[in-house]
């Protein structure tokens, strides 16, 4: 197993891509909360979350994300999830979870749905 | 019948045999005969790998206890343990000590452990191991040539179990939950046994992920996960002492490479 690092990348004033590394549970779901706090609070209203890397997702990680999805929103912003893998997105469809969240294929298609092209 | 454990007359088999290993069992075998016990209890948990130095070792037990009259009991003893011991017709040296005999027996199923065992862990309480355990499951799930799908619902069934036992259970690092899988084709049962306070996921408040206050607040959704992957969960308090959790699961995936109920060793 890789080491498991959440990464950070400005794609805007307004936006940022922050990429999982291998697992997100109870080891490191607090960290994911703090990164996407942080890009709330430094003024990024969009959050894409890259999950290419993500093989396993915990109740804790799932936590996390959804903790945050409403003060994305709330501030007209949101918290777009892209490259999920098909055991995640069962996982989510399972808990019921998926409908309530925005999931996008790629962050190609991500970015544009937040107003950035990628190259 | 078994005897139940006293730590007092317990003795813990080495995970590996170095050279220093058999000395070190026996000074510890030593100090507990010289208490003359009716009952020994070898505590089998850390062997991963059962191999012809630990079945010495478990013969040399024996024959020591024989002589001041006392009966040796495995606990923690895998299933492949057991396969090893039957197989060179010693099994009936040993009895089961309690704490995971009569868990096993007493299952609804009524199957006994022999018969319908296909892969057992007893693991420490502690992130690594549970770690390792979760590899060693998944690994044991790809032998059987079992979907990734379906082996990612497992694991995650595993690992939502077995960090609820971690976090709640009042365990200390040191002790262990026996885990234990049955394969059948059309179904797969996960079998959880601890010795901590006692929990019954089946009639605990369960947080649903999308209220508000559960994603504002960020309750914990192991519980829910548990509910909504599992067919059927059975729970029961056994003793007073230990939780026996059973998590049912209908096998999703058709394609198979390998039959499912194929026995792993």
């Amino acid at each position: 197993m890789e080491e498991v690092s959440i990464t950070q990348r400005v794609l805007n004033d307004e936006t940022i891509l922050v990429s999982t590394g291998d697992t997100v549970d109870n080891a490191n779901a607090e960290e994911l909360v703090k990164v996407l706090v942080s890009a709330h609070e430094r003024g990024y209203k969009k959050v894409i979350i890259d999950m290419a890397k993500l093989e396993f997702l915990s109740s804790a990680g799932v936590g996390a994300i959804f903790s945050r999805v409403e003060p994305a929103r709330q501030s007209g912003g949101d918290l777009i999830l892209c490259n999920v893998s098909g055991n995640v997105l069962y996982v989510l469809g399972e808990l019921d979870v998926a409908e309530h969240l925005t999931i996008m294929t790629s962050e190609q298609d991500a970015a544009a749905r937040c107003g950035v092209e990628l190259g | 019948m078994p005897e139940p454990l006293n730590p007092a007359f317990v003795v813990r088999m080495p995970r590996v045999i170095t050279t220093q290993a058999p000395e070190d069992f026996s000074v510890a075998l030593q100090t507990v005969t010289a208490t003359s016990p009716t009952t020994v209890t070898l505590d089998c948990t850390d062997i991963d790998q059962v191999t012809a130095a630990h079945v010495k070792l478990l013969w040399q037990a024996h024959m020591e206890c024989s002589m001041i009259g006392a009966a040796v009991q495995l606990t923690g003893a895998s299933y492949y343990v057991w396969k090893v011991l039957k197989a060179l017709d010693l099994d009936s040296y040993f009895k089961k000590a309690e704490v995971l005999g009569e868990a096993f027996a007493d299952r609804s199923s009524g199957s006994s452990m022999e018969s319908s065992m296909v892969f057992e862990r007893a693991f420490r309480i502690d992130a690594s191991d549970v770690q390792t355990a979760q590899d060693e499951f998944l690994h044991f799930l790809d032998s059987l040539g079992v979907p990734h799908a379906d082996q990612y619902v497992l694991q995650t069934i595993f690992y939502e179990v077995a960090t609820n036992i971690r976090l709640h259970a009042g365990l200390e690092p040191s002790q262990t939950v026996h885990f234990a899988v049955e394969s059948e084709p059309e179904r797969v049962q996960l079998t959880f046994v601890d010795s901590g306070t006692p929990f019954n996921p089946i009639q605990a408040d369960i947080s649903k992920v999308t209220k508000s206050d559960a994603r504002k607040d960020r309750k914990p959704l192991g519980l829910e996960v548990l509910h909504k992957l599992a067919d059927r969960l059975d729970y029961r308090r056994l003793d007073d002492t230990r939780n026996v959790l059973v998590v049912e699961r209908k096998w999703r995936m058709k394609e198979w490479k390998k039959s499912p109920s194929r026995n792993a060793s």
